[in-house]
């Protein structure tokens, strides 16, 4: 292919990137500043409309909110998480006896103390339920928590709570939040703040852990994120905002019995939770709202009140059946309603950042940068204007190879060296003395027919098989007691045979999390575009599963690893594709500053980014060398086709 | 001391194991964890006592009854069906979930949450061991609880009905397409469940208070039993109920403790599940 058509090809894909990377920006923020608005406005709105409502009225609006708080705490599971807890109520009674307890025993602080240690006071309880949770999953753990709630609520049913049965001794709310008005903006500005504190959390790292951890765990771990955290620290935030809600019923009504917090209310909230999408804030505020009136609104129209027990389950049983909650419909129907007339007003401008690999390049400590400028200076590159190295991006199309040695010379100790890797399932020896090196900047391969051991050998070294003999160093650094998550940390990233990206992020979102540093959406964009990969505001829902794959890899390379271990990336790719993904890596440790150990069927592929390979077979190592070396040896051919015929493999 | 343990058994182990067999069944089967079932046999179970107040005889009665308990089903099972064919797990367990508290709201609606009196099965009173009082039903329930048991594993494990209901449980379009009658074999399990779970709630239920919503969460030791049994192990789960019932009559022995029987099940379920996942496993552990 000549150079001017290799250009033609690398600008049209690059600017319909950048186009792509435009509409989603814009759309992104649009939808963002629409929000804030709706936000701000319903949260200042609604405290409005119930100062004008009769005190009746405003006591059920009390009670909306409450039940909107509870909500919450049922959305940060189910919703996030997909865990099933179904004892909301019972967290909230521990703090109802907090709350009450205190105010017997007199302690100082007041009510407004006394509720925030209530809070606290329902941690506890929320790690006893997520214990289990880390071994549970789903139904198991469904069971569990309905169990806990059927326990708890015998308990109050027979001990009653404090100073409920005294009709002297009742507490008092503080003055500024006496009247039930006041009260209902105290309860209202609680929902708000845990919503707003919710919303943060969810960009963070934090957040994006529970919605990869319902997902999967593997998938969790092998982005660094402690699966355990992630999960006792949902049951710990869900626990904290039930027990709350818990005390704020105690100053609505000065008391509690057990029937505020039987476990059939708990599952009829869990209902609604589900119907509404309680994850999301206006979810949880339609909820509380739906909760509360319901009764209301079916008595004035003649319909006796419990027949709201038989709307909900409808209402999530057709949810369920949809596949989408109610909030979330709403949400997109809204966005998609303030987009057009967003559109309508401001003019279309285009502005997405200059999105070359030069960037990239740009961002990359220094010793690697001058690297991969006399990388692409012996590749002979077409540098760009400014004299900041760029590489000739080759699309998916152009079929060029990169010369393969490129970026051998890297000083330090091996990026990854396995020493005496030895494994052994029940019966089954799946890896013997298995020692291997990847020098530092360097790509190398490791081959053999299935069943060698291969996986295996990565399970090892990203740490998710536990029991093996030997070493493994990573950097010179000795890894054998770390963690998966604790590996990933110190600079082991692999992906997976059967690719594990979470649909529900977008593909920035992703490689955001992945990244594990503050990395811009710039440096996002750059790497994507790199890798072949999609615009960051795509879905993953929407993504196919090849490019899916382009994109854990792109989620690697941004954490900046010492070491990528990259299982069978090209499995499923036409010819074309895993030759421009070959190009790919084979530019990885110069742009990027990182060691690479690819596992590979396709010789082509490994022939054309691989400096070194080492051939498995039966869990032992077979050989290595240079590949052109090592796929002529006997031995390696036998294995692969079983017999030495020379003259059976095919030469291309 | 046995004896309170005994006794506790006897009163609530047999409906236990009846509804902890039937829903592992109806898992395996259907691929639903039914938190409905005693729901649908409180359902079965006010019609049961209806009728017999309204003047039916009690074996007329107890027969209607349990067709009604089954019809009840058989909706669920419809509701599954037309939305839910191949939805995971979770979502069918939501969707069961909601059917519990719709079930017992339709109950209370059609029946009223009246006080009642719910009639004992078999009448009589029974015989003395000991102490002991075992009276027909309670007799009846845990003999029925073993045949059923039996009658469940042999069905499953010998029959081509069997074989065929274990494929559908494993991949229901799969088996359509295969041939199989996945629809009403769908249907006669969750028919058949019915009945059994009112059966069991007829059994349970002159003992309890008469709140259609407590008779229902009866449903939560039955499911303690079953996790014990990681809802695969139908005798497990027979020998898990009956044991759970004689440790909550075990509290009677000591008189203060009686009123925290309920708790009994969530810590027996904690204990047994966390030692029995003592090691994690990726995406592996249940």
């Amino acid at each position: 292919m000549t150079q001017a058509a290799n250009d033609g090809s690398q600008s049209t894909s690059a600017a319909s990137y950048r186009s792509s990377l435009a509409v989603g920006e814009r759309y992104l923020r649009i939808d963002r500043r629409n929000g804030q608005i709706a936000a701000l406005v319903a949260v200042i709105a609604v405290p409005v409309v119930v100062f004008t409502l009769g005190d009746y009225w405003v006591q059920l609006c009390i009670t909306g909110a409450i039940d909107a708080i509870v909500l919450q705490s049922i959305g940060v599971l189910a919703d996030r998480t997909k865990l099933f807890v179904l004892c909301p109520l019972a967290f909230a009674s521990i703090g109802a006896w907090v709350v009450l307890q205190l105010f017997v025993w007199g302690w100082p602080g007041g009510f407004y103390f006394w509720l925030l240690l209530a809070g606290i006071a329902g941690i506890p309880f929320g790690l006893i339920m997520g214990f289990p949770a880390l071994r549970l999953r789903g139904l198991n753990l469904a069971v569990i928590t309905l169990a806990f709630a059927f326990a708890l609520d015998s308990i109050f049913q027979v001990t009653p709570f404090p100073g409920s049965q005294s009709y002297t001794d009742i507490l008092t709310r503080p003055s500024p939040i006496g009247s039930d008005r006041a009260y209902f903006v105290f309860c209202w500005i609680i929902f708000v703040v845990f919503a707003v504190i919710l919303y943060i959390l969810d960009r963070r790292p934090f957040g994006a852990a529970w919605r990869i951890v319902a997902r999967s765990e593997r998938a969790t771990a092998a982005m660094g994120l402690s699966v355990r955290g992630a999960k006792l620290g949902v049951f710990v935030i869900s626990a904290f905002i039930a027990a709350i809600s818990g005390g704020l019923i105690v100053g609505q009504v000065y008391t509690a019995v057990e029937a505020n917090f039987s476990p059939v209310a708990s599952l009829v909230l869990f209902a609604v939770a589900l119907f509404v999408g309680s994850g999301l804030a206006e979810g949880a505020a339609v909820g509380g709202l739906l909760s509360a009136f319901a009764p209301q609104v079916l008595s004035s129209i003649h319909v006796p009140q419990d027949f709201g027990n038989i709307l909900f389950p409808i209402g999530t049983v057709q949810v369920l059946a949809a596949g989408t909650s109610a909030s979330a419909a709403w949400r997109l129907s809204f966005r998609r309603m303030l987009r057009r007339r967003r559109s309508k007003n401001a003019p279309a401008q285009d502005t997405a950042p200059d999105m070359t690999v030069a960037v990239v390049a740009a961002s990359l400590p220094a010793a690697t940068a001058a690297a991969a400028s006399a990388a692409t200076a012996s590749a002979g590159a077409v540098g760009d204007g400014a004299g900041t190295p760029a590489v000739p991006l080759t699309g998916l199309d152009s079929g060029v190879r990169p010369a393969p040695g490129v970026g051998l010379v890297a000083a330090g100790p091996p990026a990854l060296r396995a020493t005496g890797i030895g494994v052994r399932f029940t019966g089954v020896i799946a890896l013997q003395d298995m020692s291997m090196e990847v020098p530092a900047g360097s790509v190398s391969g490791l081959i053999g027919p299935n069943g060698a051991g291969k996986t295996t050998f990565v399970d090892v070294v990203s740490g998710f098989i536990k029991d093996y003999d030997g070493t493994v160093e990573v950097a010179g650094r000795d890894i054998d007691k770390l963690l998966v998550h604790q590996r990933v940390r110190a600079g082991v990233r692999r992906t997976f045979q059967q690719e594990r990206t979470i649909p529900e992020l977008t593909a920035g979102e992703y490689v955001r999390v992945a990244a594990r540093r503050r990395i811009s959406m710039q440096e996002i964009a750059g790497v994507l575009e790199f890798i072949g990969g999609p615009s960051p505001y795509d879905r993953i829902a929407d993504i196919d599963v090849g490019t899916r794959r382009l994109l854990e890899i792109a989620g690697c390379i941004a954490a900046r690893p010492k070491i990528l271990l990259l299982d069978e990336p090209t499995a499923g790719l036409a010819e074309a594709d895993s030759l421009a993904v070959a190009a790919r890596v084979s530019q990885v440790p110069d742009l990027f500053g990182c060691a690479v150990l690819l596992i590979e069927h396709d010789m082509d592929v490994v022939r054309a980014c691989c400096s070194h390979i080492t051939v498995m077979d039966f869990g032992r190592k077979l050989a290595e060398g240079r590949p052109e070396d090592v796929l002529k040896m006997d031995t390696v051919v036998a294995a692969y086709l079983g017999t030495a015929d020379k003259a059976a493999v095919v030469e291309r | 001391m046995w004896q309170s343990a005994l006794i506790g058994l006897v009163q609530s182990g047999g409906a236990y194991a009846l509804l902890a067999v039937c829903v592992i069944l109806m898992y395996r089967t259907t691929g639903v964890l039914n938190f409905a079932l005693a729901a649908i046999g409180v359902a079965g179970t006010y019609a049961f006592s209806s009728f017999y107040t309204g003047g039916m005889n009690l074996a007329e009665a107890a027969i209607f009854g349990i067709l009604i308990g089954a019809a009840a089903s058989v909706v669920c099972g419809l509701i599954y069906i037309r939305w839910f064919f191949d939805a995971t797990p979770t979502y069918r367990a939501g969707v069961a979930i909601a059917l519990l508290v719709g079930t017992a709201a339709v109950t209370i609606r059609i029946f009223s949450d009246q006080p009642r009196e719910i009639p004992a099965l078999i009448p009589g009173s029974g015989f003395a061991v000991d102490g002991v009082v075992m009276t027909p039903t309670t007799i009846f329930g845990i003999a029925l609880a073993i045949v059923f048991t039996l009658f469940v594993t042999q069905m499953l494990r010998r029959t081509r009905r069997g074989l065929q209901l274990r494929a559908i449980s494993q991949g229901p379009v799969a088996s359509e397409l295969l041939g199989l009658p996945v629809r009403p074999l769908t249907l006669a399990i969750w028919g058949g469940s019915g009945a059994i779970g009112t059966i069991a709630v007829m059994i349970i239920s002159p003992g309890l208070s008469d709140e259609v919503e407590s008779i229902s969460l009866v449903i939560v030791p039955a499911l303690a039993a079953t996790l014990v049994a990681t809802f695969r192990r139908y005798w497990l789960a027979l020998i898990s109920a009956l044991v759970l019932g004689g440790l909550q009559g075990l509290l009677l022995y000591y008189q203060t403790l009686i009123r925290y029987e309920e708790v009994i099940p969530f810590v027996v379920v904690l204990g047994v599940l966390m030692w029995d996942q003592r090691k994690e496993l990726w995406d592996e552990a249940r």
